[in-house]
């Protein structure tokens, strides 16, 4: 999809507020008067390109072109922001319901349509395979130092569950939106649910209402917080959800399980081992900031 | 004491030089740090014993405070001093204190003089000890000098009536006039249109609390009308003012309303049949009214006017079908009618800045582009369209409305004023408001500097008007405004939240233009003799412990006459008025410093070259005697007749030349004693 272009001329649309602000808790985005103390906050922002302030300037004035740029998706939902408004405003929420907003208007960006096909094919978005050579991936050999089953109670002990998941990608519509088309060899038959199912008006109903690895998630993520002694990311993190109302509790969990689960990707390619993310952050921070100013 | 006293006051200059029984009683303060910290005060006080009829030299940390005092006040009743010389802060401050404790040991309070070497000397050199030091010293010299030279002086007592004068009648003058009136005093309320109620009357709702204007306002009004102390004089005009604190003669024109008041039942048949139409001036032009008229409905008193200037004088009104009670009157003239009154308060209020000069924004050019007050009398539901605004091009509903703030507020370049208004804020987020209820669908922007929401509950209506009504706050100040070809609007400006520049198509633009000082307030200012600060406003005697009073004693200011406000703030300005003039009423009497001037009669010639020196009118000629005399009670000892005086005729208490020489003589180091 190409950007839409800021005109000087500025045409305020306001649908994309609209639809934004059909959630009674954003409708408070249009009350920000730009302090900035969001951008200030951002620890993306002092890494890439995302202004917080201006995305949140732009969605309360009506600029639509807002769910075109780059900044949403460079938001780590870390929820600083969100902590620190004075305004109130739920900026990481806004941020989240952006990206919803523009995905479903077809503004993705290559890696996440990417990652919406591994989970096509593989029930995960983040695939446990093996190494090169098959050899058994680290993962396995962690679950087994606690007491846990060498593979996780999900599509790969059920590979038959797969289809359920490619079923419930077409009833949505989902498969259409992220390009995705069954190769011919596999097992899903979708047309034959197709029939039976109504496709929801909203994909995000459907996928909220179904977390579909939800349960499996749950204990592997307990097993790993178990292990993980001192992560102070964590800390942080649940000190967030019991802060939470509990209407959007779930909501929010599931969503960071999920950035959660991108994250641990990334780190798989740049570094060897570890699904801890805190000692793997610290590590890994450093280098790149000096990597950029060796840059600049 | 009374007036007639007034003579037993010294009346010349060359009586006794210093007697030999004078024991001057020198006390150094410190003010903590103020001026301890910066000079040596045991040196100080080593320096001050050499001066002459020095007795006593001491030094304390805080002379103001209670144990200070009584040090002073012990050396008094000790009889160690007669004269008294503190040196501290400025007298501004604390004259009245140390006077206090000379009178309360029976020491004539004039016998005192205070060296200000906080101001003068140690805040102003506080990183040259030794230079301040110096100034110091010099400074304790002439105060010294002086107190030797000073005699005793009773302080004058004037009888206050109690009636008061009020000008202009506004939400201001009125809530004066009701505290006044509702206490007893007589009241005389002056206003130059033919209806009280000034801007107030022509607000639809007031923020932050959004109650109907009129609602609240015409209550007030008709209760100044009923009250018994409460004259009302409108459409009327002071000429003139005589006479000084409780005492003032003042003069008002009564302008003809060619219509005779007292039969006027305000039956409205006239304006019926008047075939005279033009603009009304209370609707800034945009509705009509008959040449004979009264401004709105609900106006007080709701009786009516004929305005001469439009008058085509075809006598319809006149006849006896038309006007039962024959009140019309084509033959009427002007009044003067005098009153006396004990104080007076100045209640003018402010004019809106004309913006028609501001080129680039096409106030005037472009139909489309209105003005704070007209978007307020297009919003109002008595208003010209019934409360349902509309594009003055077309007349049709506007659906994008931009606001712009600050024009003529916030501006140094000639035309316009530095100040802020003050009001322009709140009231564009109100009118944005108001629109947004009428038309949810809307867009409503309001382009920006800064917000100034600072009143009780104001930030708060700010923040509901973006969070629940979707107003758009865009920060930067239009450029420039151009008119599309079907008369809507291209508006220029940056988006600096964005940083980008912005250009964007509206229907309608208020401009939302500040509050400036009357044009006559120059005129007002000499009539009740009170000073102007540089924006143009009536100057307050002190900006924060003397906001209502003015320079001249027994002048008050209220309301946005005196400055930028909106309507809490001018309430309570004007019972603070009120109550200060009432305090002086209530006295009845007031104690004014006897630094009057006084002619010394052997040697006036009668050339009266001081008679119009005299900034105060203070001045005039006995015709019988041939001699000027000056007026104790209208006298504000300015000097001004005494240099004037080419007999060296005139004297000013506590300040005559023999006084002053010696400070001179003090400063210069020179011991010869006067
Ligand atoms: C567009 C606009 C909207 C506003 N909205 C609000 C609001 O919502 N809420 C709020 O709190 N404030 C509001 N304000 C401010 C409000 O109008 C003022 O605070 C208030 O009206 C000032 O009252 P005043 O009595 O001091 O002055 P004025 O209302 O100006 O009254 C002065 C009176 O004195 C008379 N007068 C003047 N000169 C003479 C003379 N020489 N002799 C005799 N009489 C004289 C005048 O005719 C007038 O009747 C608004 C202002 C503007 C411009
Ligand atoms: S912190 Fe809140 S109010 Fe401040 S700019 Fe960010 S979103 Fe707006
Ligand atoms: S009140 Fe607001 S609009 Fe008016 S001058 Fe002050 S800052 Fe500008």
């Amino acid at each position: 999809m190409e950007k839409i272009q800021p005109n000087i001329i500025y045409s305020i649309s306001n649908a994309i507020t609209e639809e934004l602000i059909k959630d009674e808790a954003l409708k408070v985005v249009r009350a920000c008067f730009q302090c900035g103390t969001c951008t200030g906050s951002c620890p993306s922002g002092r890494r890439t390109a995302i202004r917080t302030r201006q995305v949140i300037r732009r969605i309360a004035l009506g600029l639509d072109e807002v769910i075109s740029s780059d900044d949403i998706w460079l938001c780590s939902t870390c929820y600083t922001c969100y902590e620190r408004c004075p305004r109130s405003i739920p900026v990481t929420d806004v941020i989240i319901k952006l990206r919803n907003l523009a995905t479903q208007r077809g503004f993705m960006k290559p890696p996440h349509r990417a990652v919406t096909h591994i989970l096509a094919k593989t029930g995960h978005g983040v695939p446990l395979g093996t190494q090169k050579g098959g050899e058994d991936n680290n993962w396995s050999l962690l679950r087994a130092s606690y007491g846990l089953p060498n593979i996780p109670p999900t599509t790969l002990s059920h590979p038959d569950a797969i289809t359920d998941i490619q079923t419930l990608m077409h009833a949505t519509g989902f498969d259409e939106l992220v390009g995705w088309t069954p190769d011919p060899q596999s097992p899903a038959a979708p047309s034959s649910i197709k029939s039976q199912s109504n496709k929801p008006s909203s994909l995000e109903d459907t996928l909220e209402k179904k977390p579909i690895e939800k349960p499996a998630e749950k204990s592997v993520e307990k097993a790993a917080e178990k292990a993980a002694k001192k992560s102070t990311d964590k800390s942080a993190s649940k000190k967030k959800k019991s802060a939470k109302k509990t209407t959007s509790k779930k909501k929010k969990s599931t969503k960071k399980t999920t950035s959660k689960k991108k994250k641990s990707t990334k780190k798989k390619t740049s570094k060897k081992k570890s699904s801890k993310k805190a000692p793997a952050d610290t590590t890994e921070k450093p280098k790149r900031a000096k990597r950029r100013s060796k840059k600049n | 004491m009374s007036k007639s006293d007034l003579s037993s006051q010294p009346t010349s200059d060359s009586d006794s030089s210093p007697s030999s029984d004078i024991r001057v009683g020198v006390y150094l303060c410190h003010c903590g740090v103020n001026i301890g910290g910066v000079i040596d005060m045991t040196e100080m006080v080593e320096f001050a014993k050499t001066l002459p009829d020095v007795v006593i030299a001491r030094e304390y940390k805080f002379y103001c405070s209670d144990n200070g005092q009584a040090e002073i006040a012990k050396d008094i009743r000790n009889g160690l001093v007669n004269r008294v010389v503190v040196a501290a802060c400025s007298p501004r401050m604390h004259e009245p204190t140390f006077r206090r404790i000379l009178v309360e040991e029976g020491l004539n309070p004039f016998y005192f003089a205070q060296a200000n070497i906080r101001e003068h000397a140690t805040w102003v050199n506080m990183y040259d000890s030794a230079g301040a030091q110096r100034i110091s010293q010099d400074h304790l010299r002439m105060q010294v000098a002086k107190v030797r030279q000073l005699k005793a002086l009773e302080p004058q007592i004037v009888m206050v009536r109690p009636s008061s004068l009020i000008i202009g009648a506004g939400i201001a003058g009125i809530n004066t006039a009701l505290d006044l009136g509702n206490q007893g005093f007589k009241v005389y309320l002056v206003e130059k249109d033919a209806t009280i109620g000034g801007h107030m009357a022509q607000l639809d709702k007031t923020f932050p609390t959004m109650d109907c204007s009129s609602c609240i306002l015409t209550p007030k009004m008709v209760e100044v009308s009923r009250n018994p102390n409460i004259t009302i004089m409108a459409y009327s005009e002071v000429e003139k003012v005589d006479g000084y604190v409780g005492n003032f003669q003042v003069q008002i024109r009564r302008k003809a309303h060619y219509v005779d008041q007292s039969k006027c039942t305000g039956c409205g048949e006239c304006a019926l049949h008047c075939p005279v139409v033009v603009g009304n001036e209370f609707d800034l032009g945009m509705s009509h009214r008959s040449a004979i008229y009264i401004p709105f409905p609900q106006a007080v008193p709701g009786l009516y006017t004929i305005d001469m200037d439009h008058c085509i004088k075809c006598g319809i009104c006149a006849t006896t079908t038309v006007c039962e009670p024959q009140a019309i009157n084509f033959d009427e003239v002007d009044e003067i009618e005098t009153v006396e009154v004990g104080t007076i308060v100045v209640a003018t209020g402010y004019d809106t800045i004309d913006v028609s000069h501001l080129g680039n924004y096409g106030y005037g050019r472009f139909e489309n582009v209105v003005t704070g007050m007209e978007m307020e009398r297009n919003l109002s539901s008595t208003g010209p369209n019934l409360g349902h605004p509309v594009r003055p091009s077309d007349g049709q509903t506007p659906h994008s409305i931009a606001w712009l703030q600050c024009v003529g507020s916030r501006d140094t370049r000639e035309g316009n004023h530095p100040y802020c208004s003050r009001v322009c804020c709140m009231y564009a987020i109100k009118q944005a408001r108001q629109y947004k209820e009428k038309h949810p669908e809307a867009e409503c922007y309001i382009f920006y500097m800064d917000i100034r929401a600072f009143g009780k509950g104001y930030e708060e209506f700010y923040e509901s008007a973006s969070h629940e009504y979707g107003i758009k706050f865009m920060r930067g100040r239009l450029a420039e405004i151009q008119e599309n070809p079907d008369k809507t609007l291209l508006i220029r400006g940056e988006d600096t939240f964005l940083g980008q520049p912005l250009a964007l198509n509206v229907d309608m633009v208020v401009l939302s233009n500040g509050v400036e000082a009357r044009a006559d307030a120059g005129k007002i200012a000499s009539l009740v003799t009170i000073q102007r600060s540089t924006d143009g406003f009536f100057m307050e005697a002190h900006p924060k412990l003397r906001p209502v009073d003015s320079l001249t004693d027994g002048v008050y200011i209220a309301g946005v006459a005196q400055g930028p406000k909106d309507i809490p703030d001018v309430v309570s300005q004007a019972k603070g008025a009120a109550s200060g003039a009432a305090i002086l009423m209530a006295k009845g009497e007031v104690e004014v410093e006897p630094y009057f001037s006084i002619v010394q009669t052997a040697l006036c010639a009668g050339c009266r070259s001081c008679i119009g020196q005299c900034p105060f009118g203070a001045i005039t000629f006995d015709s019988v005697l041939h001699v000027a005399h000056i007026n104790p009670a209208q006298c504000k000892g300015c000097g001004t007749c005494v240099s004037t005086c080419p007999n060296n005729a005139i004297l000013q208490n506590h300040f005559t030349t023999k006084q002053l020489m010696s400070i001179i003589e003090g400063v210069l180091g020179d011991d010869r004693v006067w």
